[in-house]
């Protein structure tokens, strides 16, 4: 295979990219897809070692991430909505009141 | 080996070219389109290190689920240009 | 098309060069890291029956691949997912009257009237809660 570093360097490029967008955006729906990127980058690791070592704990761990990723992007498209319907933006910045 | 890490090289060049879109594009439609080039090209690195299942696992949660919920909401959260454009 | 507010150019700076800085630590890190032998999985084993065997915590009976076993947290997900699914059908359900499904069809407005158009400001709705 080729050398786990690699994958490591790729891992913490993909995490950095995403934790840019989430420290730059100000839009919620490229938090979402940023924080997915972060994920993914955390996915590739798991995996990648899973195959290193020889052990099965990495891919069945991802398996859970992804699924629980899932369920995340599905709260967080409800929380999107329902923001928008009641602030009428999807702006994180604009949403400062915890009542309406 | 070479040509493993010459794949691997190329799909990664993919991945954080896809990536950087995603966080770098103007219009929210066009990121979600780029996110999914991302997660079909990190469903490549999954093959690459023998693990097919989740690949198809990716490619139907992240690209089936996640990403037309993603597109769903953007179409559904839309702003007219003159307001979202200051 | 929603288009995110362009930011100006010391807005970005500073973020950019603190994931920059957080990649280029981690690189350092993982270059001087050494990690041995690779030990890959055995040939001719199926990946995807282990899976099965470590979701199950079957490995110790059938399993080659020595792995955890999952069979507690597969079940504390599961439930956490039923959660899930309870929240989001809770997040787009109106407070008085209307069907669940009248949050997705009409893309969280009244009505179609209530929407904003190019010339109206967004005026934001309040049905979503007692005002």
């Amino acid at each position: 295979m080729v050398p786990p570093e690699y994958y490591l360097l790729l891992s913490a490029a993909v995490f950095c990219i995403g934790l840019f967008g989430v420290l730059t955006r100000k839009n919620a729906l490229y938090f979402l897809m940023s924080v997915e990127l972060m994920l993914n980058a955390a996915n590739i690791n798991l995996i990648a070692f899973s195959l290193f070592w020889g052990n099965m704990t990495g891919q069945t761990f991802a398996l859970f991430v992804i699924a629980l990723a899932a369920a995340e992007v599905a709260i967080g498209i409800g929380i999107i909505l329902v923001l928008y319907r009641n602030f009428g933006t999807v702006s994180v910045t604009d949403a400062t009141t915890m009542r309406w | 080996m070479v040509y493993e890490t010459i794949a691997f090289a190329l799909f990664a060049l993919i991945t954080l070219g896809f990536s950087l879109g995603v966080v770098l594009a103007k219009d929210v439609f066009h990121a979600s389109l780029l996110l999914g080039g991302a997660l079909l090209s990190v469903a490549v690195h999954y093959v690459m290190l023998q693990a097919e299942f989740l690949a198809a696992m990716q490619i139907l949660v992240y690209v089936g689920g996640v990403l037309i919920l993603i597109t769903f909401a953007v179409m559904l959260t839309r702003t007219d240009p003159e307001v979202s454009n200051v | 098309m929603t288009t995110d507010e362009t930011e100006s150019a010391g807005s970005t700076m500073i973020p950019g060069l603190a994931a920059i800085g957080l990649f280029i630590v981690m690189a350092v890190a993982f270059v001087q890291a050494s990690f041995g032998e690779p030990v890959l999985f055995p040939e001719g084993e199926s990946i995807v029956a282990h899976i099965g065997y470590a979701l199950f915590d079957l490995q110790n009976d059938m399993g080659t691949i020595a792995s955890e076993g999952f069979l507690a947290a597969f079940l504390i997900i599961a439930i956490g997912l039923d959660v899930a699914v309870d929240s989001a059908i809770f997040l787009a359900k109106r407070e008085e009257g209307g069907s669940i499904v009248s949050a997705i069809a009409d893309g969280g407005w009244e009505s179609p009237a209530d929407a904003p158009d190019a010339t109206a400001d967004t005026q934001p709705l309040s049905d979503g809660g007692d005002k």
